[in-house]
């Protein structure tokens, strides 16, 4: 049996360390975040110095509609959505945020990188209050998927549920491989952040509406307390990946479905398709699995997992944990065009009446 | 809770006692007394109960001290103008009496 070639090895971080002269020396380049569910343009393979990739986000608070409802949620944001866009770069790149905190927010915020090394994730070095901004490099030195979120000192669950999550994904500088080393690519990636939501209900049992967003605090506090969330939803909203946001693919693409959770357990599924190979705990230097029927995103952690799709139909890809996705919000579409495969499957015979 | 609390303020003003509070200026302002403890339970505490960003913690004695010693009206400019991580009305849509109750409320459980 072929054993798992990439599971060898020292971790990526004991790699030697640059000084501020060398660091200096490298290549920059600056990329353009676009919102979720797309991921910008990236090479999943790099030859070559490691760069740094300059990145700039905008914290924005606002309230948001959060179902067909109306419901709203006093939510703070990364870049004005939910999740936050996510950020591509390759093992041994050096990721350089500058975090905007705009002066129109009420809050101070920050970010914690689960993918950089020291100071809370950078959440110390990363304190903005409304009107000022700061700038912080990190070496990428992991490969695979990890979470960024907000973490102010004191009202750290609140921003978070709040909306204040993402995905940087840091792919292997030579791509993508299964067990045995042969490489895996995909042809899109999408990116999906789950979130739990605790909306307070008044006395009537109907959601609050709040005029600001500190006035939210209290209520939705008392309301995470009890460990039950009143929405789970993808990207922002009830059906934010149905009908015209729903996900797009072919016969015969192989996607990358990004899943993040920054607070709270998920297990998603495609139902009519599959995990062909999935990182379900996201970190790309360890063995993908095969095959999978769902998979699971420990809270505080983001997975991936590739598929190529084989059917045409619309699909949906939610948290099987069948209340989540149907009552509660966890579900989204993959429509996807192409040639049905009679050999994968076939209604043998239409439904009809019994016959004996 | 809040039913309660009415009720009280009626007694107490049935029977013509003055408020207890010692930074209430005037015989009115028990019920605004009250709104402001509730503006600050709902609003205020997420960053004064614990001290995000270096927030004067409320009971904490010293370091509200020298606040109350500078006076009301030097923390009314801070509560409505904000002060470094500290919004404008502490990010409440409260008129300036609620505020202003709301800074009675905690300088009072900071002595």
């Amino acid at each position: 049996m072929a054993a798992p070639a990439l599971a060898k090895g020292k971790p990526a971080a004991t790699d030697k360390f640059l000084s501020e002269p060398e660091i200096a020396k490298l290549k920059r380049i600056k990329v353009d975040l676009v919102a979720p569910p797309m991921v910008h343009k990236h090479e999943q393979v790099v030859t070559g110095a490691p760069r740094i990739v300059e990145f700039r986000m905008e914290i924005v608070e606002k309230k948001m509609v959060i179902d067909d409802k109306g419901t709203t949620l006093q939510a703070m944001t990364f870049n004005g959505s939910l999740p936050g866009p996510t950020m591509v770069v390759n093992a041994g790149d050096y990721v350089e945020l500058t975090l905007v905190n705009l002066a129109s927010n009420a809050m101070p915020h920050n970010v914690d990188f689960h993918g950089a090394t020291g100071a809370l994730g950078g959440a110390k070095l990363t304190n903005v209050n409304p009107g000022e901004q700061v700038t912080l490099r990190f070496k990428a030195d992991r490969a695979g998927t990890f979470v960024y979120h907000c973490a102010p000192e004191g009202m750290v669950p609140w921003h978070v549920v709040a909306g204040m999550s993402g995905t940087l994904m840091v792919l292997p500088r030579g791509g993508l491989k299964d067990p045995v080393g042969n490489p895996l690519r995909y042809d899109t990636a999408y990116t999906i952040g789950e979130f739990d939501l605790y909306i307070p209900k008044d006395a009537d049992g109907k959601y609050k509406d709040y005029k600001t967003l500190a006035e939210s605090y209290t209520d939705t506090m008392e309301v995470m307390r009890t460990l039950l969330p009143s929405h789970v939803v993808f990207n922002g909203k009830v059906g934010a990946l149905t009908g015209e946001g729903a996900l797009k693919a072919k016969v015969g693409e192989t996607v990358l479905f990004i899943h993040s959770q920054a607070n709270r357990d998920t297990r998603p599924h495609l139902i009519g398709g599959h995990g062909d190979w999935v990182w379900e705990t996201g970190k790309f230097d360890n063995p993908p699995e095969r095959d999978l029927e769902t998979w699971f995103i420990r809270g505080g952690s983001a997975g991936a997992a590739l598929y190529t799709f084989k059917q045409p139909g619309v699909y949906a890809y939610l948290n099987h944990n069948l209340i989540e996705a149907f009552e509660f919000g966890a579900a989204g579409h993959v429509v996807v065009e192409g040639k049905w495969n009679d050999d994968l499957m076939k209604q043998v015979k239409a439904p009809g009446p019994t016959t004996a | 809770m809040s039913k309660f609390a009415h009720i009280a303020v009626a007694m107490v003003l049935g029977a013509g006692l003055a408020p207890a509070a010692a930074f209430a200026t005037g015989g009115a302002d028990a019920t605004l007394a009250v709104a402001g403890e509730k503006l600050y339970k709902t609003a205020c505490v997420a960053c004064h109960s614990s001290g995000v960003a270096n927030a004067p913690k409320v009971g904490n004695k010293q370091v509200w001290a020298p606040l109350i010693a500078r006076g009301m009206d030097s923390m009314m400019e801070i509560a409505i103008k904000g002060k470094g991580a500290m919004p404008p009305r502490g990010a409440s849509s409260a008129d300036d009496a609620t505020l202003r109750a709301a800074v009675e409320y905690m300088a009072r459980s900071s002595q």
